[in-house]
């Protein structure tokens, strides 16, 4: 017993000393680095992160460290949890949605713009929001291959019965996307009208994955002919597949549009770095890097000039909003019925 | 001392797979223990996304989500240099096999916490790390390739 108790306080007593001695190194460091909280797709290698980081540290003395999340409404919860002890200085990847959902849990700091940052037309009150940033956008819409014989150019289209099973939606209670279909129907349908429009679509859809990336890969394997997906996703095959055969469906009706924002909590630790890192996504190179890696609109003119997202059609899109979240609640309750009465 | 533990492949040979077993899951805690501090202590993961996990697991027991929520939560700094503090006590006792037999309980105590914070898919994970410390305590792995046999040499008990 002696041999045990003396033995752990030797490792306690050893770790001690360690911590004493290095704390301070550590501080210096960590006073120099900003901890940016972003998704897995954002930060790996494929992604923007690696080099939006590396030019970052040539222009600033600070070093940006990544921290990956797997899911905004964990991510709120723990810097809600750790509160002053938080280390995140940058939040991205907040969608419309977050904005109302899940944001208001922990206080955001108001973020000084650069002047001189011109933000493109379609943005709307989304520019102007002073605690969250937007960094990029796009409209969303059904993706086809060229070859699919059913004309598609409203939602009504999509019921035709040679559909049916065919369509790869995702599920509005996890996924962005699906949640940015469940309103488009609501936006673009009276009340009546969306719920019978749903219950019919719920016949035509082959499943509702739980992420967009789930149903992408039912798409990309053509187990199913549609997809609800970004009107960047044929951008996507025609520049890292070299393969034309795919398109965004243009519909009657107004398309929804995906808005990404930055935000700084107040807990920030080095938040004057943290205004820089997001200005610095701003800027034209930084909106490149974002355009070319995470196949989304840059949120400021010209940037898409000469590359292959000038090709692609301004499609009509409905205007940017932040919805209630009792609104959101209703639907995604209205949806969850419908498909409990469908037996799933 | 170090005559004794090479001694003790001799006499107690039978238990070397074990000292195998050993040494490797005291290497599997000296690394946990390294990330754990980078990212704990140091501060650059902040607080453990295992905790928000944990508080929207619905089987965790209500007093346990009470700890987590009210004492553990608030001081998490204090908690983790503790926790890391007794994955080195691990980590070191099972790489020299000192103290492996009490040492293996408090393992044992580790992983039943664990068990009740992770996801339900790495259950099975940490049932099996269970088994391994019981089995280490049970044979007391410390006495081969370990500094247990010295002690045990010349006290005997059952704390070798």
């Amino acid at each position: 017993m002696r041999h045990f108790i003396v033995f752990v306080v030797l490792v306690f007593g050893a770790l001690t000393a360690f911590y004493y001695n290095h704390g301070d190194q550590v501080k210096n460091i960590e006073d120099k680095k900003i901890h940016v909280y972003a998704s897995s797709s954002f930060i790996a290698k494929w992604g923007p992160g690696p080099e939006l980081k590396e030019l970052f540290e040539k222009q600033n003395i600070f070093k940006v460290e990544f921290v990956e999340i797997s899911d905004m409404a964990m991510a709120i919860q723990k810097i809600s949890f750790e509160n002053d002890a938080s280390v995140a200085d940058v939040v991205l990847g907040i969608d419309q949605f977050d904005v109302t959902r899940v944001a208001n849990k922990i206080k955001w700091r108001d973020i000084e713009r650069n002047s001189g940052v011109k933000f493109v037309e379609n943005l709307g009150p989304a520019a102007v929001e002073k605690t969250f940033v937007p960094y990029d956008w796009a409209p969303m819409s059904f993706v086809a291959r060229k070859s699919l014989k059913t004309s598609v150019s409203s939602l009504k289209d999509l019921l035709a019965p040679e559909l049916k099973n065919k369509i790869a939606l995702q599920d509005p209670r996890t996924s962005s996307p699906g949640l940015q279909f469940l309103a488009w129907v609501f936006e673009s349908k009276s009340g009546e009208d969306a719920i019978k429009y749903l219950k019919q679509m719920s016949k035509q859809a082959h499943s509702f994955s739980p992420s967009w990336s789930a149903s992408y890969g039912l798409f990309k394997n053509n187990q199913s002919d549609l997809v609800f997906s970004y009107v960047t996703s044929p951008v996507y095959h025609l520049v890292e597949d070299k393969d034309d055969q795919f398109l965004s469906i243009e519909t009657t009706e107004p398309l929804p549009v995906q808005v990404e924002f930055a935000g700084i909590p107040q807990t920030c630790k080095n938040c004057e770095a943290a205004e820089m890192f997001i200005n610095f996504m701003l800027s034209p190179e930084a909106q490149k890097i974002i355009m070319q890696k995470n196949y989304m609109l840059p949120v400021i003119a010209h940037v898409k000039e000469a590359t292959a997202f000038d090709a692609l059609k301004v499609y009509k899109t409905l205007p940017i909003k932040f919805y209630e979240q009792s609104k959101l609640d209703k639907w995604i309750n209205t949806w969850v019925e419908i498909r409990k009465n469908e037996g799933i | 001392m170090l005559q004794a533990y090479f001694e003790s492949i001799k006499y107690v040979g039978h238990l070397l797979p074990m000292s195998f077993l050993r040494i490797f899951l005291g290497y599997f805690y000296i690394d946990l223990v390294l990330k754990d501090w980078k990212q704990y202590i140091i501060g650059v993961g902040g607080y453990s996304d295992v905790f928000v996990e944990a508080l929207n697991k619905a089987q965790i027991p209500s007093w346990y989500r009470l700890l987590l929520s009210e004492q553990i939560i608030p001081n998490w700094h204090i908690y983790a240099f503790v926790i890391i503090g007794l994955q080195l006590v691990v980590g070191v006792s099972y790489v020299i096999g000192y103290v492996v037999r009490p040492v293996s309980m408090l393992a044992v105590f580790l992983c039943l916490n664990y068990l009740t914070v992770y996801s339900v898919d790495r259950e099975i994970f940490f049932k099996l790390l269970i088994a391994c410390h019981i089995m280490l305590a049970w044979v007391g792995a410390g006495r081969c390739l370990g500094l247990d046999y010295y002690f045990f040499k010349r006290r005997r008990g059952l704390w070798w």
